[in-house]
């Protein structure tokens, strides 16, 4: 088990290095932020001032044996367009994310387990196929959007929440169930399928057979061995919504996220706070990862984790 | 039982006086801007978040009415000449710091120093560079020095934002910005408001409004909701599409001007009559109307509103004449020639549509136009690529200085960082007009720069952008050219 946990550590310290040095790269090669940022009328003397006072005029080798120092220190360096440092932005912006994210992925594990299990039970029923359509629907519906139909509909319309902003606990609804919906369709839809293998497997009809409670054979043995692909696809569903769709979603309700954040970072050619997103992003991931590996092991002790 | 009436009555007391005290509270507008500020020093950044803050925290020295004219504030005249470098400044008196810090020379000598010194880096000095110095003369006299002889010194000054002295060295600063003006700060709550009350000891005419909220909704379509929702009085920046849909809706003319860069030195657009028939070819009402539902007005032949320093009332736009353009083609000997034009999208409002649209125009008159649509940093480094220039090359200036001298030296004059003419006339023009303190040569030295331009058809000026602001039912603000959301002008019902 020790060694396991330490070879899981050093691929993701990898992966990490990996992820940085490219987005180093590319963000230097697509972008100049000097001329991004300065009015369009600004002199070429005021535009190379500028770019001394970044340190982009030095060589690109200099810069990235400087951002090697920067990781090790955990230190990025000031946000070029907030003027503070990168990572105390990040880490304001970080946790109402965790909160988004944590919301919005817990609802659709809460509904699609249950929905899941009952669809399964009648393939073919009408609640089956209700659950089929509507999973079908979010799946196909763009979650931009749904975002901006929910706020028609619930705070333009009905006036009965927010549209936007994260002041109070009535602003996370609206978000976190943009969120929640595509990945509940994926969910109860794999959920549906794990189940309907389990239940016509042999051991299910003979533990009906020697008189075991329904409730215990579904929602015991079957589920726990349905469970497995389910759990792989609530990690990479966490994933998915911490480095993806919060960028949607954050940018619709203007959730202050790291996912906003992220997005106005590059539209201003922020390289410095670009660079600590994407390596937060990054560690979230490995995290994520490994925090899966073990999830699986108590879930079937029997795996062998090599 | 009976403490449990007590506790109904309460609650329903309560419940009264919560209403009774949004009522009471009645006279607070909450406004919704694009970004959120990054800082809330007045001196440092370029960020129009942080403006729209702050001008309503902070007096300068000189403002602007609501048409645009140059009127004192914390001044109590007009700027004076002393001598050609040296401008004088008579400041009001009595007036204080929301912290208490006396308004005075001190406070605007310290000002000055502080926005001009180069250790503190202002990104907002394209303002003030020609501004070498200022000097107290007496408790309300202030002489302000530039380099060679500034004529533009008083548009200058409407961006000076005065600081007290004492409390802008504090640490704190940029989180708690203190002025003269009409608000005060409250609190910022990162990511999520600020909040501002009215100064109660404001030396000018007290406003209606007691409190000002800011939020910050990067997406037009959830500022846009959130009008239509009741949590919103004022949006800026309303798609003319939707003007009908909001309780109230205002426009007017506002800074930006989107034109087209033909180059004069190179290529099939270095005849002067081919410049001029992609002019005509252009139907700049129909764009105004059909494009942007009438919020754009025809630009007059030239990078200036009516309201612009230097703006020349003499020259049209060039009418929509597709016979001429024809005509003036085959004299040139271009018919059926190609021209580049090079654009962005998503960068400013209807780019891309715009562009289109043009080249449209110019196949109509005979001109094979090819569009290339860049990204935007792609776009950039063809805009001020200084060795091969684009046939036309679309950009949109805007000007906050309302000053011709800023768009002149950028796209006018030649070698500007956006021109693509060699012009030695025109260059000198403006060069000559960059140190006139005489305002009235100076206006006739633009005006001819205008006139030649014009004539020489340098550019296709296409329109003047109307600012759309949608706002709630109870919110009335007739609007400002100069695109400053100032809470004092503002009633509420």
């Amino acid at each position: 088990m020790g060694r396991f946990i330490l070879r899981r550590i050093i691929q993701g310290l990898i992966v990490i290095f990996g992820v940085t040095v490219i987005v180093f790269v590319v963000t230097r090669m697509v972008g100049d932020p000097v001329k991004v940022m300065l009015p369009l009328e600004s002199t070429q003397e005021q535009r190379a001032a500028f770019e001394k006072q970044l340190g982009l005029d030095r060589p690109i080798y200099v810069q990235f044996f400087d951002f090697m120092g920067d990781i090790a220190r955990l230190d990025f360096g000031d946000s070029l367009w907030q003027h503070r440092p990168a990572m105390e932005i990040v880490f304001e912006k970080l946790p109402l994310t965790l909160l988004l994210t944590a919301v919005g992925i817990g609802l659709a594990f809460l509904i699609a387990i249950p929905l899941g299990i009952v669809a399964a039970l009648r393939p073919g029923g009408l609640l089956d196929r209700t659950t089929v359509f509507v999973s079908l629907l979010g799946l196909s519906v763009p979650q931009f959007w749904l975002g901006l139909l929910f706020i028609v509909i619930f705070a333009v319309q009905l006036r009965i929440l927010p549209t936007s902003g994260a002041a109070t606990p009535k602003h996370i609804i609206l978000p976190a169930l943009t969120m929640a919906l595509p990945a509940l369709a994926r969910l109860v839809m794999l959920v549906r399928s794990s189940m309907i293998d389990e239940l016509n497997q042999q051991y299910v009809k003979t533990s009906f057979a020697k008189g075991l409670p329904f409730a215990r054979v579904v929602g015991v043995h079957a589920l726990r061995n349905a469970a497995l692909p389910v759990m792989t696809l609530v990690g990479w569903e966490v994933i998915r919504a911490l480095a993806g769709y919060s960028v949607v979603v954050e940018t619709v309700f203007a959730w202050p996220g790291i996912g906003l954040t992220a997005i106005q970072a590059i539209q201003r050619e922020d390289l410095i706070l670009v660079q600590a997103i994407v390596f937060t992003a990054a560690i979230s991931v490995v995290l994520i990862n490994i925090a899966m590996d073990f999830l699986y092991k108590v879930i079937d002790p029997r795996l062998k984790l090599n | 039982m009976k403490a449990y009436r007590w506790l109904w009555l309460t609650g329903i007391m309560m419940v009264a006086m919560g209403v009774t005290g949004a009522w009471a509270a009645g006279s607070s507008v909450t406004i919704a801007l694009g970004s959120e500020p990054t800082t809330l020093d007045p001196q440092l950044r370029e960020d129009g978040g942080e403006r729209a803050v702050n001008d309503n925290i902070y007096d300068t020295v000189l403002t602007r009415s609501p048409k645009g004219d140059l009127i004192p504030s914390l001044a109590v005249a007009m700027p004076t000449l002393v001598d050609a470098t040296t401008w004088e400044v008579k400041l009001r008196s009595g007036v204080s710091f929301h912290n208490g810090e006396k308004m005075n020379a001190d406070a605007v000598v310290h000002s000055v120093q502080r926005i001009i010194d180069p250790e503190f880096n202002s990104e907002q000095i394209s303002f003030f560079s020609t501004i070498t110095g200022a000097k107290k003369v007496d408790d309300l006299t202030v002489h302000v020095t530039t380099k060679g002889p500034d004529p533009i010194l008083p548009s200058r000054l409407y961006w000076l934002k005065v600081v007290p002295p004492q409390h802008s060295q504090d640490a704190k600063f940029a989180e708690m910005p203190v002025g003269t003006g009409p608000y005060q700060m409250v609190g910022w709550k990162r990511g999520q408001s600020i909040e501002l009350k009215r100064n109660d000891t404001y030396w000018g005419t007290k406003p209606q409004i007691e409190q000002v909220s800011y939020r910050f909704v990067e997406e037009p379509g959830t500022r846009l909701a959130g009008l239509m929702a009741g949590e919103f009085d004022l949006i800026t920046n309303l798609l003319p599409e939707f003007t009908q849909q909001v309780p109230k809706s205002i426009h007017i003319l506002g800074l930006e001007h989107p034109i087209i860069i033909l180059n004069a030195d190179k290529g099939v657009t270095k005849d002067a009559r081919v410049r001029q028939a992609l002019n005509y070819a252009v139907d700049k009402e129909a764009l105004a109307k059909g494009l942007f539902e009438g919020f754009a007005q025809v630009a007059e032949g030239q990078l200036l509103s009516p309201s612009f320093f230097g703006f020349n009332p003499e020259v049209k736009a060039y009418p929509y004449d597709v016979a001429k353009a024809k005509e003036l083609l085959k004299e040139a000997g271009a018919e059926g020639a190609t021209v580049e034009l090079v654009g962005t999208s998503g960068r400013w409002l209807k780019d891309r549509e715009l562009v289109e649209a043009v080249a449209a125009y110019w196949q109509k008159a005979g001109i094979n136009a090819k569009v290339r649509i860049f990204e935007f940093n792609e776009y950039l480094n063809r805009l001020f690529d200084r060795k091969t220039r684009a046939d036309g090359i679309f950009v949109v200036s805007s000007n906050e200085l309302l000053d011709a001298d800023k768009s002149f030296s950028a796209y006018y004059q030649a070698g500007g960082i956006g021109s693509s003419n060699s012009d030695a006339n025109l260059a000198t023009l403006i060069d000559a007009a960059r140190s006139e303190t005489d305002v009235q040569k100076r206006a006739s030295l633009y005006h001819q720069a205008v006139k030649l331009a014009h004539d020489q058809a340098y550019f296709v000026w296409l329109l003047n952008i109307e600012d759309v602001y949608g706002l709630s039912e109870r919110l009335n603000w007739p609007g400002r050219v100069d695109a400053r959301l100032l809470v004092q002008e503002m009633m509420v019902k």
